[in-house]
């Protein structure tokens, strides 16, 4: 049966960071297949809720709901739990630059407890081939580009098919056609089902891909008309 | 060039390991002291002598029998192999001991043998006291027959004060070498970490959890230790080796099913020490959240 309970949904929620109300009141959803932007400016909260979302930072007032984890209640215990069934891309989100791309990916599925070698190799070679670096199995991280190795880590970032794939500034340090190259992979991700929550600076992407808009202003999360 | 690899849970061990093996070298070299002085003190104690001067009238044989039977049941008598430490030494024995001793001979000029006859009797360790030493004297006068007891006052209390203070500067030094340890291992690992943060960041943002991302830290952390205390008993045996060469004599107060244990001990507590320390610096980074690594 197709469920339609939400991916994500915050419910009259507040984001702290440290004991600072940065977020009140903060009501959204987002389904399976959604692609959505969070924009705000430096200091709006846009960080605080993605880590809110990840939990970086925990949920003290208000409902929230990822992948099948109550937010409110979630004990220590569950967060790697939770991580797995979420994906998270930052721009600054290190790889292992001692060993190749196909190494990077496969210590991340030994972390998530994968033991079984040739569902290892598959799903490595799967994930490589959604992003689009099929053949860069053996190549070194320095040996890549700042595209390619974001899509390195977009591809570690699907590894455990997480509902929702939560990506912080994730063209940040890259230039406008690599950034391009990005988002039609996030598009790509997407078509397939997963739901995006990117937060963003660039707003040409906005105006490039158009999709839903959540906008940090003044304390409160607050829905952009499309 | 190939390049270095960058393991998940490295760190400078030179350092760590040079002062781990240095302070367990030192705990060691502390523990074998304590050994040694302990059979020291044993050999002392065991070698203590009570003399007990008999009446002048008592006659010999009736002495050496009678009396040898009266003391031997006290249970103050060291008693080895089923034997009674007691041994009798008559004036004229005791005469010529004194005259081998002092080189004069006091039968020349003195008619009689001013000595007496005597007993000279082993403790048991558990009377190595002076107040329990005292009680041995009065009990041992008031036997019939019995003139006089004498011990080298002052010397027993002597012994045990030493000896307690011995242990307690050791054991202070000990505790203290484990702090500094610890402390230094606790630094170590933690610049270790902080070097290491965004990839423990990563590993934390894809799902590791904690004991995935500690393990390989625990595992060389021990690592660490095992190797320390192996090198610390191997400075140990040579140091030994070389003492009781020079010093042939410390052979007799080894005790070898101790030493073994000391050792095997030490290599233990290496690989504790390093569990712990590591255990202990990785679980408090884990802690932190994004903006606190930063």
């Amino acid at each position: 049966m197709f469920s339609t309970d939400p991916v994500l949904s915050f419910e009259h929620a507040d984001v702290y960071q440290g004991d600072r109300l940065v977020l009140g009141d903060v009501t959204f959803q987002i389904h399976k297949g959604d692609f959505a932007y969070l924009i705000g400016r430096t200091g709006s909260g846009k960080s605080s809720l993605l880590k809110t979302l990840y939990a970086d930072l925990f949920l003290r007032n208000g409902k929230g709901h990822i992948a099948g984890f109550a937010l409110e209640s979630l004990k220590p215990r569950d967060v790697p739990m939770l991580r797995r069934k979420i994906g998270i891309v930052f721009q600054d989100f290190q790889l292992f630059t001692d060993r190749s791309v196909e190494d990077n990916l496969r210590f991340v599925l030994k972390a998530t407890g994968w033991t079984n070698k040739n569902d290892i190799n598959n799903r490595i070679a799967d994930v490589l081939m959604q992003v689009g670096l099929g053949t860069a199995q053996k190549r070194m991280p320095h040996q890549m580009s700042g595209g390619e190795q974001q899509r390195v880590v977009i591809a570690r970032a699907m590894l455990n098919e997480p509902q929702i794939l939560i990506a912080d500034e994730p063209t940040g340090n890259l230039d406008p056609a690599v950034s391009d190259q990005i988002m039609k992979v996030f598009q790509t991700i997407n078509s397939a089902g997963t739901a995006v929550f990117m937060a963003t600076h660039n707003y040409e992407l906005l105006n490039k891909y158009p999709a839903r808009v959540l906008r940090c202003q003044d304390g409160q999360v607050i829905e952009l008309a499309g | 060039m190939a390049r270095k690899k960058k393991k998940v849970g490295a760190y400078p061990a030179g350092m760590i390991l040079f002062s781990l093996t240095l302070a367990l070298f030192l705990i060691g070299f502390c523990g074998m002291l304590a050994i040694e002085s302990k059979r020291l003190v044993q050999y002392i104690r065991e070698n203590y002598e009570v003399r007990v001067f008999l009446d002048k009238d008592i006659d010999s044989t009736r002495a050496a029998t009678l009396m040898y039977r009266t003391l031997a049941n006290k249970p103050y008598t060291l008693s080895t192999d089923g034997k009674p430490q007691l041994t009798f030494v008559s004036k004229d024995a005791a005469a010529r001991e004194f005259i081998a001793e002092t080189k004069e001979d006091f039968s020349r000029f003195l008619d009689e043998n001013p000595l007496r006859d005597s007993y000279r009797l082993k403790l048991n360790e558990a009377y190595f006291d002076e107040s329990k030493l005292a009680g041995v004297k009065k009990d041992l006068e008031r036997v019939d027959g019995v003139f006089e007891v004498v011990y080298q006052e002052n010397l027993v209390d002597s012994i045990n004060r030493n000896i307690n203070r011995i242990y307690l500067v050791m054991g202070v030094f000990v505790a203290v070498m484990l702090l500094i340890i610890v402390v230094l291992m606790n630094n170590t690992i933690r610049l270790a970490l902080y070097s290491q943060r965004m990839l423990i960041r990563s590993m934390q943002l894809v799902g590791a959890t904690n004991s995935f991302i500690t393990r390989p830290f625990l595992g060389r952390g021990v690592w660490q230790g095992v190797i320390a205390g192996v090198l610390a008993v191997v400075m140990l045996l040579v140091g030994l080796q070389l003492a009781t060469h020079n010093l042939p004599e410390l052979a007799y107060f080894q005790d070898t099913p101790k030493l073994i244990m000391l050792l095997a001990g030490l290599v233990g507590l290496g690989a504790v020490i390093g569990f712990v320390s590591t255990f202990q610096a990785v679980h408090r980074y884990l802690g932190l959240t994004l903006d606190e690594l930063y």
